[in-house]
This record gives structure tokens, sequence and C-alpha cells, in this order.
């Protein structure tokens, strides 16, 4: 599934091909999928009255054409792009055409995105077009390695989760649209819907305290907020009690606590993180172990909860 | 009201941003005696109703937020030394040699340390520590420390509140519970009176965090006024003049944008006429206190900000003088009994 994930084209703010690809993936295990104004895509399960949903972003960082000229196209990042590790990285524009990043100064480490250019065929790209930059998807018996693989791989797990798990009680999931895009999908949809109990999922990257292998990360607190303290204990208590494998963490990372807790009449929220290595770098990678962990985890939260 | 007792105990209780939940519990109780109704919401905040409310009357929102800046657990090592982050914005040169509470299991105590500058390289800064840098030793091995709290523990930073002389008080968190005894002292002058608007009452949380409560809090309704009450910076002999005021200068009624002009302009004619000591601050952007967000919240909300002056913002001696918290409440109950602040 991640590898299907990967080829998905789903910049932040042009998510259409990955609500197609969510849709068909779940359409046997919902009741109602709904797409809102912003582009969220908003699964419900019927079922006993509780009040919990799960959230991941279905979008990608990305690029977008800001000006062109002769074969050169400059362009700005969507998300957390780092220019430090685009040099020579190949961009997908969403008809099929592509071009190179390319970086003539001399050391590729100090670059900005500004001193960046496309190497491509300008005819067949506008102003404003979007790019996203992919490398080649690949695993091995471990783990998985991709870029972008931080912005897949939760989404991966909320839809593996969601397909295993067996309950007959009612929740919702969100897919949200523009995550990568100062959390935009979760502000709207937390302002008009009320839940109790939100679980949001992202990948995180691997740095003092969060540490690949040893399961999912379950974040205290991130860069902006504070996960629910009660709601936090509950759910390491349930994972304890299933012997799945987590860490307790605190992130300089935006897990987007603060956008679920504060929208609406805010809400309780528990961040979980996915530990990835070399984040934002190339070839992001996601032990399989901590995936499964995760999986785990998810679903036990909707069985549970 | 008796100013010194109600912060003593207000700044001996815990509150730090993101776990408040026993201290907004204890001030809701506080807050019962003047509003029945006081309860915690969703997010945490303590909101109120005065003497009940009247649909054919206005509503001014007297807001301060309740939480204080603190630590947080970020990693336990083997050895068990701990590593820690700031919840809010901790002045860290005050860090190194300060005694703490980690609040898990049980409130451990531990002292923040750093490599002494005998044992630094030629080339690290001796002058320039950063949190990263820091460590709290509790004394603990790894497996004793882990068995005591978790990461994710929030942490205190030990405090003592100190009467300096002349009505002069120094604690840690009086950034904002001077706020909140304000507004109590006026909610103490007016308890009795016909009023002639609704008064509604909140102690947010998540302020230091980034105006957390205050971004739910106007959801299910909105006030006519909302008046925020918190602190600004108190002067000392090597501060600018223009952006810090004296201790004991009174209220400090806010200018800018981010303000109702009018409600404003109203505030400081009733401090005024009533003979109540204020001074001017002015902010041609963001004010830096909830006042920014309940400005935008709903269809929006005209916002008047009252400041206290405090020495030595997000440490643990903090300094106020109580004769200005005393001036702000009195100048809170003067706008509410006038009647015509609410346009």
């Amino acid at each position: 599934m991640l590898k299907s994930l990967c080829k998905v084209f789903a910049p932040s703010g042009m998510e259409e091909q990955m609500r197609e690809y969510i849709k068909e993936c779940i359409k046997d295990v919902f009741d109602e999928i709904q797409a809102d104004n912003l582009g969220n895509l908003v699964a419900r399960k019927n079922g006993s009255q509780r009040s919990l949903c799960i959230e991941c972003g279905m979008d990608s960082c990305g690029i977008m054409v800001t000006s062109k000229m002769e074969d050169k196209a400059y362009f700005s990042g969507i998300g957390g792009v780092s220019a430090a590790y685009l040099n020579g990285k190949k961009v997908f524009f969403k008809d099929g055409n592509f071009g190179i990043i390319r970086y003539e100064g001399k050391n590729a480490a100090d670059a900005k995105v500004t001193d960046l250019y496309i190497q491509t065929d300008t005819k067949g790209i506008s102003i404003g077009d979007f790019g996203v930059v992919a490398d080649e998807y690949c695993e091995n018996s471990k783990s998985f390695f991709a870029n972008g693989v931080a912005s897949k791989i939760a989404l991966a797990a909320v839809l593996q989760a969601v397909k295993t798990a067996d309950t007959n009680k009612g929740y919702t999931v969100l897919f949200s649209a523009q995550r990568r895009f100062a959390a935009k999908g979760i502000q709207t949809f937390f302002t008009n819907e009320e839940f109790d109990r939100v679980i949001t999922v992202d990948g995180i990257s691997c740095e003092a305290g969060i540490k690949c292998g040893y399961g999912c990360a379950i974040i205290a607190v991130d860069s902006r907020g504070v996960s629910d303290k009660g709601f936090r204990e509950e759910t390491e208590n349930i994972s304890n009690d299933r012997k799945i494998k987590f860490q307790t963490a605190v992130t300089h990372e935006n897990m987007c606590i603060e956008a679920v807790s504060t929208s609406g009449s805010g809400a309780n929220c528990v961040a979980l993180g996915i530990p990835v290595a070399h984040k934002g770098k190339n070839y992001e990678s996601v032990l399989k172990s901590d995936f499964n962990e995760t999986v785990k985890l998810i679903k036990t939260v909707i069985e549970e909860f | 009201m008796d100013i010194i007792s109600v912060l003593k105990k207000l700044t001996q209780d815990l509150g730090i941003s993101g776990f408040e939940d026993p201290f907004a519990q204890s001030v809701c109780e506080m807050l019962k005696e003047y509003c029945p109704d006081a309860k915690v919401n969703k997010t945490g905040s303590v909101i109120g109703t005065l003497n009940g409310s009247s649909a054919n009357k206005k509503t001014i929102l007297l807001e301060a937020h309740l939480d204080r800046i603190g630590l947080v657990v970020s990693e336990i090592l083997e050895d068990g030394f701990v590593k820690f982050k700031a919840l809010g914005g901790v002045d860290e040169r005050t860090l190194p040699a300060s005694e703490v509470y980690i609040l898990g299991k049980s409130n451990v105590y531990g002292v923040i340390g750093a490599l002494p500058p005998h044992l630094k390289k030629g080339t690290e800064s001796v002058s320039e520590l950063k949190i990263s840098d820091m460590l709290i030793d509790t004394g603990l091995s790894g497996d004793k420390a882990r068995e005591s709290f978790g990461v994710g523990d929030p942490i205190l930073l030990k405090s003592d509140f100190t009467e300096l002389a002349g009505g002069i008080v120094s604690s840690a968190a009086l950034d904002n519970r001077a706020g909140m005894a304000a507004v109590l002292e006026c909610l103490d002058c007016i308890k009795d009176k016909e009023l002639p608007c609704n008064v509604k009452v909140a102690f947010t949380t998540g302020e230091e965090l980034g105006l957390h409560g205050a971004r739910t809090l106007l959801y299910d309704d909105t006030p006519d006024l909302a008046v925020v009450i918190d602190v600004t910076h108190g002067r000392t002999p090597d501060a600018l003049d223009f952006d810090t005021f004296p201790l004991g200068c009174g209220a400090i009624i806010c200018r800018g944008p981010n303000l109702h002009y009018e409600a404003t302009l109203k505030t400081i004619s009733t401090a005024k006429e009533k003979g109540i000591p204020y001074d001017i601050e002015v902010a041609a952007g963001n004010t830096g206190t909830n006042a920014w967000i309940l400005q935008i919240s709903g269809k929006g909300v005209p916002c008047v900000l009252v400041s206290i002056p405090l020495r030595y913002m997000h440490t643990v001696v903090e300094t106020v003088d109580t004769a200005d918290i005393k001036s702000a409440g009195t100048l809170l109950a003067e706008m509410i009994l006038g009647g015509d602040i609410v346009a």
C-alpha cells in the first residue's frame, strides 16, 4: 500500500488524486465518505454513540512554479521543503511532465530554494503549476525508503488500521487536506465538528529522545501544544496492556496538537508519531516494526476507546 | 480583599501551561464565590457569570490567563540525568542553578546544572548557555528516575512568595496570577451592586504556549466587549523608558490596533475621572496577550487591555507592586459600574 501511496500525486492544495485513491481503498469500511469544501476527506462509520476521530494528512510537501525562463523554471516550496537536499532531484508535475532540480553554486548544503531552478521543457509548464519531488520507492526486510515517506507513512498506517479494525462502535476518520500547509484542513474541520477525543498521526523525525525501533511515539508535547494528559495516559496504559511497543516523547516538531485542540470549542487530542530516520533528506526511511506497532495502536484505539 | 493573601495562594498553586487541570479546578472553586455557575470548559479554562445574566443587557468579559511557564521532561538518560524543554518563553539565562520539582508519580526534587566553565573547550562559549546544554540532576539512577517520572511530565521551577518593601512582592507565576488577582479584586468591589451590564469572567489556559485557551473561549458565546488583564514590563535602571513602566504607577492601559479605539479612550477617561493611577502603553502590532486572538474570535470582539507592570518577566522572581493590582481591579470595577463602556 505504501508503494502505491508514494506514487499518488498529492502536493498540499492539490489532493484530488489522493482523495480518489483513499475513497476506493476504504469504500467497504465506512458508511459515509465525503469531501468537504477545503478538500478534506471525511469517513464516518455508524455505530454505538461515541465521539472519536482519527486524523492523518493526505497531502505531501511539494513545489510551485513561480517564474520561467528558457529551459529553467523557478519555484517555491509548499510545506517543509529542505533546499539542501533538492539538488539533482527529479520533479514530477501533474500531467506527467518532469524536470531536474539544479544548483549552480559550489555547496548545495548552503542552497536556498530561491537559488535553485528546475531544468525542464518549460513549454509544458505554467506559472502556478504544482510539482512533487520523488525518489524511487524501495524496501528491504526491515525498512521502507522513499522521499516523502514521512508524510505517507501515517496515511498508510491509518488505512491499514481501519481496514483491519474489528468494531461495532462508530467513529470518524479525517484525511486532512493541506496539513503540510499550516494545517488548514484540520482547522476548518474541527471548527465545525466536535469530538471528545482526537488522535492525530504523522511521521516524526528521530531526534534526541525519539528512536527508531522503539515503536510508535506517543507525543506528550510538540512545538506548539500539549497532548491531553489524561487521554495520553489512557493510550499508554492500553498500549502496555496489549504489549504494544511505544515511546513517550517530547518533540520540537509541530504534530498539529494545537490545530486540533484549539479549533472550534476545542478537543482532547493525543498525537502519535511514526519514527522516520533522515526526515527531510534523501530517501527518508521507516522501520517496518515501528510501522506495525503504530498500526496495532491505532487499531486498539478504534476497537477499545 | 487582601491582595497579598490571594496572590500567595495563587502563586503557590501549579497550573503549568498544558497541565493546568488541578489548578483550574481550585480556581473554579474560588470563582464560585462570585459566579455560582463557574465551570471548567473542554480546554481547561474556567468560566463563570457574575450574579447570573440578563438578555436585555450587554455583556463584558473579564479575561486573564491562569497558566504559568514551566519545563517538561524530554529525555531520561541512562545515568538518571534529565533533559528538558521549555513550556512557554522561559528566560533560559536564569535556569542554571535553579531548583525544580519534577511532577511525576510523586514530586521529585532536582537541580539544574551545566558543564562548569573550567571544563569548556576553547571554542565553546562560556556565556551563552542554551537549554539543550543543561540537565536536571535528581540524584536518582536511570532506573529509579524512570520509576518516578516519565518523558512528558511537567517540571515546576521552585520559587517562594516573598514580600519585599513597600507592598512589592516577588514570586514565580505573577505572570499572570497578578492579573487574576486584579479580576478577583474587581469582582469583590462589584459583587453586591446593581450592574448595568452582564459580567462574564474567564481564566484561560495555554496562553504561554500560544493563546490556546482564548482561541476556543468565544466559540459558543461572544461578549460585547472583552477586557484582557495581563502583565507588562516593569522598569529597571537598565531598561528603556518607552516600553517599560515603574512599579507603583498604576494600571497600564494599552493603545493600538489590536484594541478597540473608543472603548480604550473610555477606559482612560474612567481612570482619569475616578482618580485611579494609570499610564498608557502603545502596541503598534501584536500585544502578545490574549487580546490578539479574542479580537478576531467569532464575529469579532472589541477588546481593551489593562496590564500590571512586572519586573523580571518569565523568571522565578517576577516582581509586582500590589498597589498596581489594586488600581487595575478598581479600574475594571469602575468601567463596569459606569455602564457606557460597551458600545
